[in-house]
């Protein structure tokens, strides 16, 4: 959406809700913000904002956000991850792992059946990820397929791909066999691409086999209808494994772009969830919802990327001085209002595991500026010959250029430098990036699995998204000390000290860890914040019992 | 008249051809491609994919390719929405686009026509003045404000209507989005009818008409309204494509399926099979409008009949 079209329905939105609140000062809780649930309640029929159109429903081609919504209430890969964001068994029942770490054995339940209520069998398994891999199928999520045997050898066209190192040995056991051992492999199994897709309705009908009416699918619901940049309506599915256990009816999910839309559309009581708001909103909503509004830490940072190659961010000290020289605790609860976490580090916290925090964590403001200082004049730069550089960074919401403008300020307060922001559009960006034509440049990390592995294969050389250029031996040994190690221990280690070389080599600037934010009807239970951020219709009931 | 016609489609062609090629070679010289997102592919997949689209052959290759598939009638895959091809899009989101679009033009007609008549016989008087004002208001708010405040009001605080979704194209989806976009088209129909209705209201034939003693309503319905209605119709052809191609502020606000969101989302993701479709369509459309004025233009005055 247009930018500006953007801000003027925000102040729109909260104009309105700051005259609600002015008009009713005895009750601020004045507008629309409890009240009895609406008759979808009873039908047990949940309605779900979601961000864009997902672009696919294919399990096969999904890399987005939206599509993985609306595929994982549709589809079931091998394990799944509960509410709280814990892996447990799903269409496989248990699994093996050899000694070498190597070759993974999974035992698919007998039981389960396709919505056509044909049988699942591991060939759905092995022809849904030979699918994925093959050239002809042109899927961007290809690479997720990478710790495969094979795999990426295929997507490149130099194999074919009944070589992918995936085999069923009948038709309830699975056999992969890997590249490395590696140990996130069971998260890995989590994303879309790596679900069954039903072989016999694929063959028959080719791309248009996720249509409604004629997808078939193994999860918790069916597709019932689908337009696209329109509702997206499922219904349960009578044949999942456990469909016992899913206590909605129906789930609808619409596809609203515009985050201030989506909060009317919530206010207006269509949606009973949302996926996010306005992020100048969070104040006016958090006194209006109260705990309608949820925040959960997510696996993602916002950071600086900077290109090492050359100067002037060849200079550790230059590079050490602008990571010194960011207020986080002031950018995140003045700036963003709590939203999102200061980070000093690439990987987030999360259970499981705790990134090494720089020594100057504890540092005083002062004793940081001042170090600060001290690097940047020790990079040659001074009062009378100051860093002059530009920020490149994609065209997005004005959250993000409040947030970039902010920095520029403190790093001309705190050191002198002159930092001009320049804006992209997105795609542009994105090549510019790709072609590292940047020297300071907007970069921001989703992870794709819970394991520091998918945050530190960015700082490695050769790898695609390396886009500063930065380069360590040590760095790269320990990777592959983690990579390849069978030991869970000794790869968290090697983790967090790769993470410590990365601190010490200033190879990025950190900023922010992101949040997940959503608005929520109390009617709507089971969820949990995690740090995925996913949240399968499934796991969700509503109940006409809210507790206010 | 026949023959009229055929010389106009004819002609058409070749306008066609232009907007098809400069369309074209701007969207390949946009920097970016439609690969290129924030999780950079390996190579060798990136590589697999563009030949998959035939993205690695010579962009004059690519065009002819292209324009042989137009010839069929095949707008090609949709690089972003992976599941659908262009004429799929086309398809799903034209009879929304051609719902919302064509109400609001009856709607701004009903509105408009009666609006800019009583403007134009009450001259100078408080209806006169009135319906300006109205119409001046239509003109400079735009609908993405309007919209939004439609939503505050009718489905926020008084929750009568629902805040968007096309709802299957249902009475209670599409009133906000309808009166949203007509109101700058009711606007402009009373002005324009004001201004062409005073003209002819001063001509020597209704002044004849009128001194023969002709009922006043007889003049104005068979000697004014007539002639009065012609810069509205020759306004009417582009408008009403704009009102079908031009909603997209209001299928934002709405969440509504239509086709001008897929030119937009399509420019921005580099989508270029979606965006020199939607491009087609909207010439097409618009040939087709303008030579539909130029009809209707000659029935109701026959000294433009060709």
């Amino acid at each position: 959406m247009i930018p500006a079209v953007r801000v003027l329905c925000s102040a729109l939105v909260l104009s309105a809700l700051a005259l609600s609140g002015c008009s009713h000062s005895s009750a601020p809780a004045a507008l629309n913000v409890v009240e009895a649930p609406g008759p979808n309640v009873a039908e047990g029929h949940l309605r779900r904002q979601i961000d864009q159109a997902p672009r696919t429903l294919d399990p096969g081609l999904s890399v987005e956000v939206p599509a993985q919504r609306v595929i994982d209430d549709l589809f079931e890969g091998l394990v799944r991850l509960d509410p709280a964001g814990q892996l447990i068994p799903a269409l496989a029942s248990r699994w093996e792992i050899s000694a070498d770490q190597l070759q993974w054995t999974f035992h698919l339940r007998p039981d389960a059946r396709w919505s056509d209520d044909s049988p699942i069998t591991a060939h759905d398994v092995v022809f849904g990820w030979r699918r994925v891999v093959d050239p002809a199928t042109a899927s961007q999520a290809a690479q997720m397929l990478a710790p495969v045997r094979n795999a990426l050898q295929i997507a490149g066209g130099k194999l074919p791909p009944d070589q992918l190192g995936v085999q069923a040995l009948d038709a309830h056991t699975l056999v992969v066999h890997l590249v490395a051992p590696t140990g996130w492999f069971a998260y890995q199994l989590t994303n879309n691409s790596l679900f069954p897709v039903p072989e016999h309705v694929v063959r028959q009908h080719g791309a248009g086999w996720v249509k409604p009416g004629v997808m078939v699918s193994n999860g918790a619901f069916v597709l019932k209808e689908a337009r696209i940049n329109g509702a997206i309506q499922l219904v349960r599915n009578t044949r999942y494994r456990d469909a016992a256990s899913v206590k909605l009816q129906r789930v609808t999910y619409y596809p609203v772009g515009d985050r201030a839309a989506a909060v009317s559309r919530y206010l207006a009581g269509d949606v009973d969830v949302t996926d996010g708001f306005p992020i100048e909103d969070i104040e006016l909503l958090s006194q209006q919802l109260g705990s309608q509004l949820k925040l959960a830490p997510y696996l993602g940072t916002f950071m600086f990327g900077m290109n090492q190659t050359r100067p002037p961010f060849n200079s550790a000290a230059l590079r050490m001085a602008l990571t010194l020289a960011v207020d986080r605790d002031v950018l995140t609860s003045k700036l963003l209002h709590g939203l999102y976490l200061p980070a000093y580090t690439l990987v987030p916290a999360y259970g499981g595991y705790e990134p090494p925090l720089p020594e100057w964590v504890k540092w005083t403001a002062e004793q940081r500026h001042a170090r600060a200082r001290q690097l940047y004049a020790q990079a040659g730069y001074s009062a009378a010959n100051p860093l002059q550089v530009e920020l490149s960074y994609p065209t997005s919401g004005p959250d993000t250029r409040r947030v970039l403008e902010a920095l520029a300020a403190m790093w001309q307060v705190n050191l002198g430098a002159e930092v001009r922001l320049a804006n992209e559009e997105w795609r542009v960006h994105q090549q510019n990036r790709r072609l590292s034509v940047h020297a300071l440049f907007f970069n921001a990390w989703i992870g794709d699995y819970p394991d520091p592995q998918t945050f530190l294969d960015l700082y490695r050389v050769g790898s695609p998204q390396n886009h500063g250029k930065y380069s360590n031996a040590n760095y790269e040994r320990l990777i592959a000390l983690g990579s390849n190690t069978g030991d869970a221990q000794q790869r968290t280690q090697a983790w967090q000290q790769a993470e410590s070389q990365l601190n010490a080599d200033a190879a990025f600037i950190p900023v922010y860890y992101y949040q997940s934010r959503h608005l929520i009807r109390p009617w709507v239970q089971g969820w949990q914040g995690n740090i995925t951020d996913r949240h399968p219709s499934r796991d969700l009931w509503l109940s006409t019992q809210v507790s206010q | 008249m026949l023959s009229f016609i055929g010389k106009r489609l004819l002609v058409a062609i070749p306008t066609l051809l232009v907007i098809i090629t400069l369309a074209f070679a701007l969207l390949h010289a946009a920097p970016g491609g439609p690969f290129d997102s924030d999780k950079v592919l390996v190579p060798e997949i990136r590589a697999a994919i563009e030949a998959r689209y035939h993205l690695d052959e010579p962009v004059p290759m690519q065009y002819l390719r292209y324009l042989g598939g137009v010839v069929r009638g095949d707008f090609g895959p949709s690089f972003q929405y992976q599941d659908s091809s262009v004429n799929d899009l086309i398809a799903q989101g034209l009879p929304i686009d051609l719902t919302i679009g064509l109400l609001a033009m009856g709607l701004a007609l009903l509105i408009g026509v009666p609006l800019g008549v009583v403007a134009a016989l009450r001259r100078n008087t408080v209806w006169d003045r009135a319906a300006s004002a109205i119409a001046l208001l239509g003109i400079s708010v735009p609908t993405y404000v309007t919209a939004p405040l439609l939503v505050l009001l009718f489905a926020v605080s008084l929750r009568w209507l629902p805040a968007g979704d096309w709802g299957e194209g249902a009475l209670r989806n599409l009133v906000l989005p309808v009166v949203a976009l007509s109101l700058p088209y009711v606007a402009y129909i009373a002005r324009l009818l004001r201004a062409s209705l005073l003209d002819v209201l001063h001509t020597p034939w209704v002044r004849t008409a009128r001194a023969k003693g002709m009922p006043w309503r007889t003049v104005l319905l068979r000697h004014a309204l007539r002639p009065a209605l012609l810069p509205l119709v020759a306004f009417l052809g582009p408008a009403t494509v704009g009102v079908i191609t031009g909603s997209i502020a209001i299928e934002t606000v709405f969440g509504l399926p239509g086709i001008g969101r897929f030119f937009v989302d399509g420019a921005f993701n580099r989508d270029y099979t979606v965006v020199m479709g939607v491009t087609i369509l909207y010439g097409v459309l618009i040939v087709l409008a303008n030579l539909l004025a130029d009809v209707v233009q000659a029935l109701l005055d026959p000294r433009m009949r060709p």
